[in-house]
């Protein structure tokens, strides 16, 4: 399941937050791990976040998406 | 070995630095010129690193100093620069809890264990089941603590009363731990004072000695009321502390003053605070001061001995004749309140706060401006015991049929824990039989009882326990109203000394008593021979940072924690290495960009699986087209397939060939270098490749990876990697004595 944003800095946000509340040591020592999942870019220009784990309210879980477009990436020749 | 800068003295005195370069950058043998006497011959230097047989298996000597340096990156859970495992390798988060911790080479058999701690609050406990504790949340009858005993308390923990002025106040263990109470119990300062100086003696005044003069209040920088000093220069320019009779030895005393130093000074910079008998503990004795602004200077320390107090003296430094410097609100504190908890608050939900409104009878939380604390981690604790033994009474009268404390008696007989002060049983004390001060259970029937997560044998002074953890489950218990003594028993009047945790319940819980003493343990650093509950033994454990040891830098992090490699699987440390398990399992090294025309990479693997023609990464650092290297696997059969890119063109050099890959562990390694690169598999040549470039090209990534191809998705490895090292010059002729040392450690061919 995925949450998409228009900005990466709101899914961050997000990511943010819930690694707040799962009380990573990045929020609690200053240093470590800091979240449970990270956005990725879409190919719309938009930014999914994972939230397959996540504690999601009410209206994050009426938003969410089971996929999206993953861009194309410049990718090794080989 | 790794390159060496050295400083050599002349013989005019002079230094010069030299460095010796990382022999591993000119590995082989090599012939230089020289000219001796107008007359040109060549000297011939073999650097070549030599093969070692003589280590013992599993246990190589360091291969980064010992054998070969100057590796960009090196990772390992052995140490590769000291035998004796020192460095930090890992840094480790447990999944129970998320905490995080580094480990060092040496302590790598201890991450399991670690992993394993029972993380789990007390309250949040569970019953357990065939499947693990999944049973109901296990409830206590009353739960005292200066730490939250489960996730979702957030409340008060205890009430506090200062001793200075009478003020109560609640706080939250957080408001405990960050030392918000301790800062409010000491906001009423009771010893010290602050002075502008004046022409006399007294105390906390500074005055006069000889070599300078002085004058009250000047007004300087915006300021009125300074005392001015000018310098006569020389030695003996100094001013006296009149005298402080009234601070207390080896308690921290707090020292400030605020200084203006004009700009107009010859040399006059600054102060020292001389202070004999002085510990410093924070600041700094000497200081140099900003010219032309008010800076306030503090210096924090104990002192053993204060009688010599009137040398106490401030010194201005670097000062010349005519020099001047001003001063005021010299200030001089010591924190010496107390605090007395009022209420210590249950946390089970069942509202039996144990409570001393009267404030004699109150026990201390601080002490001296201190908070109370006990235990190897130092936590927070409650003195009960003093020459008045004090007490919390609990008046909803909670059953105690199983109690979980950590706390320490002091020496006197007959110290009480808990006790119903109606009939006095059930009562929990020490016992002044044969004036040992053991353990005694009035009123708990023959209870089971736990010393440190030991069977206590009855008889052992509880006082040379020290802080330890007591456990008891009993056949029966009956309810208390008191947490320390019942002063009417008399000679049963002493109250436990350190009580710093207190959880009843009024069932028997000897099947989950692991379970909490293991939680308990970790906490306050109380090493338990149990260690770990049966309920909690299978969690994993995630990387974090692999650290690198090429003394670059160059850590191999991941702050995701659903991409994280493991390290302990359910738990049980992972044989064969860090497990990147072929799905979203990556690190990621910031700030390492391969730009080489060669590159020497090396690798433990011990794959799960190989896919045929299905490229997969170990490492890799390529710019698409543009410069970088990989070493990966798959891209043809199921062959060892490392590519690279040069700065000559846009085509790839990928290694083809050779035998293919299986599950066993296997070393794996490639040497690029322009006409005559080869791949290499358990210490032999697997294939070569006879591409030639001239230079290296430019990478616009900003850091390399492992486990995965930052270019293109799905390349991940599945498999352990137990050590990885890249060097970004041409280790061909050293490339026996590295994968000699490597296959000794890890007995892989």
């Amino acid at each position: 399941m995925y949450l998409i944003y228009t900005t990466e800095q709101d899914a961050c946000e997000r990511a943010d937050e819930e690694g707040k509340d799962i009380g990573y040591t990045y929020w609690t020592e200053g240093r470590g791990t800091r979240w449970l999942t990270k956005p990725v870019p879409t190919a719309d220009g938009k930014w999914a976040l994972d939230v397959s784990e996540y504690e999601l309210d009410e209206v994050e879980e009426a938003t969410v998406v089971d996929s999206y477009l993953i861009p194309d990436n410049i990718e090794d020749i080989i | 070995m790794p390159s060496k800068t050295i400083t050599v003295t002349n013989g005019d005195g002079s230094t010069k630095t030299i460095t010796i370069p990382d022999r591993s950058r000119f590995a082989g043998t090599r012939t230089m010129s020289r000219v001796t006497g107008g007359v040109a011959d060549n000297i011939t230097v073999d650097r070549t690193a030599q093969v070692v047989t003589s280590d013992r298996k599993g246990e190589s000597r360091p291969l980064l100093t010992k054998v070969v340096g100057g590796a960009s990156a090196a990772y390992s859970l052995r140490d590769l620069n000291d035998r004796a495992g020192n460095n930090k390798v890992v840094r480790v988060r447990r999944a129970s809890d998320n905490h995080e911790k580094d480990f060092r080479a040496k302590e790598v058999k201890d991450i399991a264990t670690w992993v394993n701690t029972q993380a789990v609050l007390p309250l949040d406990i569970q019953e357990l089941e065939s499947d693990g504790r999944t049973g109901d949340v296990i409830s206590a009858a009353a739960a005292y603590s200066l730490r939250n005993l489960s996730s979702t308390y957030t409340g008060n923990v205890v009430v506090v009363r200062r001793s200075s002025d009478d003020a109560e106040e609640l706080f939250t263990a957080a408001e405990v731990a960050d030392g918000t109470l301790t800062t409010w119990v000491n906001a009423v300062e009771t010893v010290g004072a602050e002075s502008n100086f004046s022409s006399t003696i007294s105390p906390y005044n500074l005055y006069q000695a000889d070599g300078s003069t002085a004058s009250l209040n000047e007004t300087i920088g915006g300021e009125t009321g300074a005392l001015k000093i000018t310098s006569q220069g020389g030695s003996s320019h100094l001013r006296y502390l009149g005298s402080i009779t009234n601070l207390s030895v080896n308690t921290t005393i707090k020292i400030s003053i605020k200084v203006y130093i004009p700009s107009s000074n010859t040399s006059l910079d600054g102060l020292t605070f001389s202070l004999p008998n002085f510990t410093v503990t924070s600041g700094q004795r000497a200081n140099t001061i900003p010219t032309d602004t008010w800076t306030t200077v503090t210096v924090e320390g104990t002192s053993s001995d204060l009688s010599p107090s009137n040398s106490w003296r401030i010194y201005p430094r670097n000062r010349s004749a005519g020099d001047v410097i001003y001063l005021k609100n010299y200030r001089i504190t010591q924190d010496i309140a107390d605090g007395y908890v009022v209420i210590w608050y249950d946390q089970s939900g069942n509202g039996n706060h144990a409570t001393q409104t009267t404030n004699a009878s109150q026990p201390k939380i601080v002490d001296g401006g201190s908070l109370v604390t006990r235990g190897e981690n130092s936590k927070p604790s409650i003195l009960f015991g003093g020459a008045v033994d004090n007490r919390l009474d609990v008046v909803g009268r909670p059953i105690a049929k199983s109690v979980f404390s950590a706390l320490q008696a002091s020496n006197t007989n007959f110290e009480t824990l808990i006790c119903d002060t109606n009939d006095n049983t059930p009562r929990l004390t020490t016992n002044n039989n044969a004036n040992n001060r053991a353990y005694k259970f009035e009123g708990f029937g023959t209870p089971s009882v736990n010393v440190d997560g030991v069977t206590y044998n009855g008889t052992s002074n509880v006082s040379s326990l020290g802080f330890h953890l007591l456990g008891m489950t009993s056949g029966s218990g009956s309810s208390i109203n008191r947490i320390g003594a019942n002063p009417s028993t008399g000679s049963t009047g002493n109250s436990f000394n350190y009580v710093s945790e207190l959880i009843l319940y009024a069932s028997d819980q000897s099947d989950n008593r692991t379970a909490f003493e293991a939680n308990i343990g970790e906490t306050y650093g109380i090493d338990l021979p149990s260690g770990v509950d049966t309920g909690y033994d299978q969690v994993d454990g995630f990387v974090e940072t692999w650290y690198d040891q090429s003394g670059n830098g160059n850590d191999a992090t991941q702050s995701v924690a659903g991409s994280q490699p493991k390290i302990v699987d359910a738990g049980v440390l992972v044989s064969g290495g860090i497990y990147f398990d072929g799905s979203p399992s990556a690190m990621d090294i910031d700030g390492l960009v391969l730009e080489s025309t060669e590159y020497y990479m090396t690798a433990v693997i011990h794959l799960d699986a190989v896919p045929s023609n299905s490229l997969k990464t170990i490492f890799d650092c390529t710019d698409a087209v543009n410069a970088g290297a990989s070493l990966a696997y798959a891209n043809t059969s199921s062959q060892l397939t490392p590519f690279m890119f040069d700065g000559d063109d846009t085509s790839v050099n990928v290694f083809g060939g050779g035998a293919n890959l299986t599950t066993s562990k296997t070393l794996v390694g490639c040497q690029f270098k322009s006409g005559a690169s080869e791949s290499y598999i358990n210490g032999g040549i697997n294939s070569t490749l006879s591409n030639t470039w001239t230079s290296a090209g430019t990478n616009t990534f900003t850091k390399s990876t492992i486990g995965y191809d930052q270019s293109t998705p799905g390349r991940n490895m599945d498999g352990k990697l137990a050590e990885l090292i890249v060097y970004e010059s041409d280790q061909s002729a050293n490339r026996a004595a590295i994968e000699a040392n490597i296959n000794n450690q890890y007995d892989i061919y």
